[in-house]
């Protein structure tokens, strides 16, 4: 039996809102509900970092939230995959260059899939989160960085420190 | 023995929306203090309203505040600059206003009833509460064409005309809304788990409603009789007979209870506008550029929002302030969070609906 | 807008004499920038009724301390907070990181917007 078959059944979702307006939010939110219900895919929402496989990430990453959401996305484990839902989140798009925000969560963070939209429609925010899954198939055990604010990388024997990556704001990303 | 514990709650938690750090320092079970940092959402709106947008697409940025009460954000930015640019808004435009107003109210109180519901244990009424919302997006969606950030008011009116055939699919979707929602009263309300679980929990009083400045159905289901729809005239709610919705317990129950009779109330006044619409233009032309000073201050679902625009006769406004009912109400949660068990904080966060991206801006 | 005039230390006397929180609710402080000074309007709205709101309002130096209706009005320490803030007002007691990190510019929402004082 083999893990990477079974983990596109169960995928489990964190969701980090990074300074959005709420308004995807609310679309995710009625995506877990019976409507459009994505707990027919296998789909739970579980504020765990630990336990999930996708990161769904909304907002345009204001300046506080930067460092919690590169230590959340260094907390999971690997394979992982990051669905950016909204206009915003791929671009910055309404709070683009606004003093208080980073342009886009690709700035931090690799992402797999985009979803656009000012808010994303949940038909599209699922679908965002398919295409996900399928390059979630694909990926293998290797540690994928986050691009910025990231200070070293401990092994310590079996176990993979990965907090020290989101420790501080590096003195080049300012 | 008591044995202090530290707990901090945010800025990622399952039971949140949104990034909001509380930090809880417990005496047991109990709460004895608590610090709030609320923020992580904020982007810095107002300066590029003030810097980068005309102040005909400052309605549409200052929608991106908040997605949940989008309409209302951009109805008060719009009734703001409405008084210092020349501009004659129809009476048909005002009331299509009120209109997307009270369809946002019931979408965002059912988010936070199906909140209440989630975060006190009772995911099926969480589902349930949150199926029955789908009518109110779909209603919002033939309304504007959008189900969340919709931009509905504009500069001179609002964007889209409505005529007889929409109104008919929203009275339809209002009319089965109003036949189920007897229903989800009855399991807030009569049933005997949930009265266990929200009656006394989560309470303010009177006298602290008024001393903090509470805004919203917080200090309404505590007792104040306060409402922005009968406290200012920009809107004319008074044509539709409005009286506000006052409780008395001041505690998560009767929080739950007046949120499901503003609903109620919110689909009779729908239907009223939609009976009553007058005839007219929708959309008016605007001349000029703003000049002087001017405040709006609407109901939004969670209480008094205000704007504050500043022109001097450019393009671009001087000043522009946004206070959100959030915002008026964060002294009443601590307040309202001491003294009570740890394991309800989620259930009287979720029922005091916090709005973050509202209050950070 | 009708404004009434007072100077910051009379502040808490003007509204210490009419605010009775069962009738008025303080609505926000804001300041603005106009160039040359800064317009502080301290708003009271009543409650319940379509009245006129009570604006208080005072034009300051950028730097002038003012003082805190905190005691009074628990709700106003919020206000007092952003302002400090985002425009650098400088009321009592009221500190700076409200909404903006180290890295942020400061004082956004002055017309020449502060240098930031990295030391």
């Amino acid at each position: 039996m083999r893990l990477e078959r079974f983990r596109k059944k169960s995928p489990w979702i964190l969701h980090y809102n990074a300074g959005s307006c709420n308004g995807c939010d609310i679309e995710i939110l009625a995506c877990l509900a019976p409507r459009y219900d994505v707990e027919r895919l296998g789909i739970l929402n579980r504020g765990n970092p630990k336990q999930a496989d996708i990161l769904l990430v909304t907002g345009p990453v204001t300046h506080r939230s930067r460092d919690r959401l590169v230590e959340l996305y260094t907390q999971m484990a690997e394979p992982k995959v990051v669905v950016a839902v909204g206009s915003c989140t791929c671009s910055g798009g309404i709070f683009r260059h606004m003093y208080h925000v980073g342009d886009g969560v690709d700035q931090f963070i690799p992402v797999d899939s985009y979803v656009a939209g000012c808010a994303a429609r949940p038909e599209q925010i699922i679908e965002g989160v398919a295409r996900a899954l399928e390059i979630l198939e694909h990926k293998s055990h290797e540690i994928e960085r986050p691009f910025q604010l990231r200070g070293p990388l401990y092994c310590s024997g079996e176990q993979t420190i990965r907090r020290q990556m989101a420790a501080k704001v590096s003195d080049e990303t300012n | 023995m008591i044995k202090q514990l530290h707990i901090p709650l945010g800025s990622q938690h399952a039971a949140l929306l949104e990034p909001l750090r509380l930090d809880f320092s417990t005496e047991n079970e109990r709460i004895v203090s608590v610090r709030s940092d609320m923020g992580y959402v904020h982007r810095g709106v107002e300066h590029a309203c003030m810097n980068r947008f005309d102040f005909k697409k400052v309605p549409f940025v200052v929608a991106r505040v908040c997605g949940l009460c989008a309409i209302t954000h951009s109805t008060a930015a719009v009734l703001a600059t409405e008084q210092i640019v020349e501009c004659m808004v129809s009476e048909r435009a005002q009331w299509l206003r009120m209109l997307a107003l009270e369809f946002d109210r019931i979408h965002s109180h059912m988010l936070c009833l199906a909140h209440v519901a989630e975060s006190s244990g009772y995911e099926a009424l969480f589902m349930h509460t949150m199926m029955e919302r789908e009518r109110v997006m779909e209603a919002q969606e033939i309304l504007s064409g959008n189900r969340v950030q919709f931009d509905y008011a504009t500069l001179g009116g609002v964007t889209r005309d409505m005529d007889s055939q929409c109104a008919q699919a929203l009275l339809a979707k209002v009319g089965a809304l109003k036949s189920v929602l007897s229903g989800l009263r009855d399991r807030f309300e009569a049933n005997w788990s949930t009265q266990m679980r929200f009656k006394g929990v989560g309470a303010i009083t009177l006298e602290e409603a008024y001393r903090l400045g509470t805004v919203g159905p917080i200090a309404r289901a505590a007792g104040v009789r306060t409402d922005i729809r009968i406290e200012s005239s920009h809107l004319p709610y008074r044509a539709l007979g409005f009286e506000p919705i006052v409780a008395l317990e001041g505690d998560l129950y009767a929080r739950n209870r007046l949120r499901l009779e503003e609903i109620a109330q919110s689909i009779e006044l729908i239907e009223r506008i939609l009976e009553g619409l007058p005839e007219g233009a929708h959309l008016s032309k605007v001349r000029g550029r703003p000049k002087g000073e001017a405040m709006a201050r609407i109901e939004a679902p969670r209480g008094e929002l205000f704007y504050y625009v500043r022109g001097n006769g450019g393009a671009i406004f001087e000043r522009l302030r946004i206070r959100t009912p959030t915002y008026a109400n964060l002294k009443a949660f601590e307040a309202i969070f001491l003294g009570q068990e740890y394991s309800s904080i989620p259930a009287i966060l979720a029922s005091l609906d916090p709005c973050m991206s509202c209050t950070a801006k | 807008m009708r404004r009434t005039e007072i100077t910051p230390d009379r502040l808490l006397g003007e509204v210490r004499a009419f605010y009775d929180p069962t009738r008025w609710r303080f609505l926000t402080v804001n300041a603005t920038d106009t160039g040359a000074e800064l317009l502080i309007d301290w708003i009271f709205v009543p409650i319940g009724r379509d009245e006129e709101p009570v604006i208080l309002s005072s034009c300051v130096a950028y730097q002038a301390p003012l003082p805190s209706l905190a005691a009074l009005i628990p709700a106003s320490a919020l206000g007092e907070a952003e302002m400090c803030d985002l425009l650098g007002v400088a009321f009592e007691g009221a500190k700076p990181g409200l909404f903006l990190e180290p890295d942020a510019p400061r004082a956004p929402l002055l017309k020449t917007p502060r240098e930031r004082d990295d030391d």
